[in-house]
């Protein structure tokens, strides 16, 4: 009987340990998309909010350090401007607010829904060029990953580069110069 | 062989039992202070009538309030507020997170976003889990 005790105990620690919760990665959410139709010559720079970071209790998040480094190289290897700023002055201000990122609690099959909203400025005359809410949504097979917690993740990461994928599509149709 | 037992019934409390958490964004701009009329967009997998508890704490408030299944409102409101909420079981259910975001009808962009997350042990009714993210979103003293 003490020995059952102990193995279901062991077996509540192990699953305490094996199901963290990992942020999600920047690389996974860059897009490696084709070029931008349209490439801008003007500098970009790149304000994000809304973001959370990832309690290793909890479910996976996206923090606005990560979603901007995922942003960033997405911009850059799509070429839709020519520079991207780390800091003021810029050209051009990307504002991306992430308003919802839902997923169960737990389950088999993790859906993922994503909403981002954003903002372009031109600095010079400080007005927005385009505004635009975006909605992705994501499911992960029961079979992608054995821990929830990894599907949750992985659900995230893809949600966000399809965000990302939209947003590339939607300011490569503006043209700018 | 004692210590080790005692460790493991520790981590397995620890994986039960939980913290709860409150999470709060806002847009940049975003003028909360404008909205006055508000319409709760029912969520389709809604089978306890959540939307209720919104529109009943809102019009608690002061604000104008309504709900319903469709996306937009018959008539025109400053917002609209669009909620998930999560349900877990321990000896009963209960209302383990709730999200809200507040929409500025005109846009539809999300303008404030806030969650509640409760464990078993810290389980609060849901009217009380609807005034806390409604409290929050809307920057409202507590």
């Amino acid at each position: 009987m003490i020995n059952r005790v102990s193995l279901l105990l062991l077996g509540c620690a192990c699953a305490l340990v094996a199901g963290c919760a990992t942020p999600s990665r920047p690389e996974a959410m860059t897009t490696s998309a084709a070029a931008a139709a349209h490439k801008s010559a003007a500098s970009v720079v790149l304000e994000v909010s809304g973001g959370r970071p990832t309690s290793s209790t909890y479910v996976p998040q996206i923090s606005n350090e990560d979603f901007t480094v995922a942003l960033r190289r997405s911009i850059e290897q799509s070429g839709a401007f020519a520079r991207v700023a780390t800091a003021p002055p810029a050209d051009y201000r990307l504002i991306a607010y992430i308003g919802q990122l839902d997923s169960p609690m737990m389950g088999m099959t993790v859906r993922v829904d994503m909403e981002v909203g954003y903002q372009l400025i031109e600095v010079a005359a400080n007005r927005p060029v385009w505004r635009k809410s975006i909605k992705t949504q994501y499911t992960v097979p029961s079979d992608k990953a054995y821990a929830f917690v990894d599907r949750v993740r992985i659900g995230n990461e893809a949600a966000a580069r399809m965000n990302i994928e939209q947003m590339l599509a939607e300011v490569a149709a503006l043209k700018l110069p | 062989m004692q210590r080790l037992r005692l460790w493991l019934i520790v981590a397995a409390l620890g994986a039960l039992a939980g913290c709860s958490t409150q999470s709060v964004s806002h847009a940049p701009g975003a003028e909360l202070g404008t909205f006055k009329t508000f319409y709760v967009q029912k969520l389709a997998a809604d089978q306890r009538g959540i939307e209720q508890l919104f529109v009943k704490q809102l019009t608690a408030w002061g604000y104008t309030a309504t709900s319903g299944a469709a996306d937009r409102p018959a008539t025109p409101v400053d917002a609209i507020v669009t909620y998930q909420d999560r349900w877990a079981w321990d000896i009963t259910m209960y209302m383990i997170r709730l999200n809200v975001q507040i929409r500025d009808a005109q846009t539809g962009a999300i303008v404030a976003s806030a969650e509640s997350m409760r464990p078993s042990l810290e389980r609060r009714d849901p009217p009380e889990m609807v005034k806390d993210v409604l409290q929050a979103a809307l920057k409202r003293p507590q």
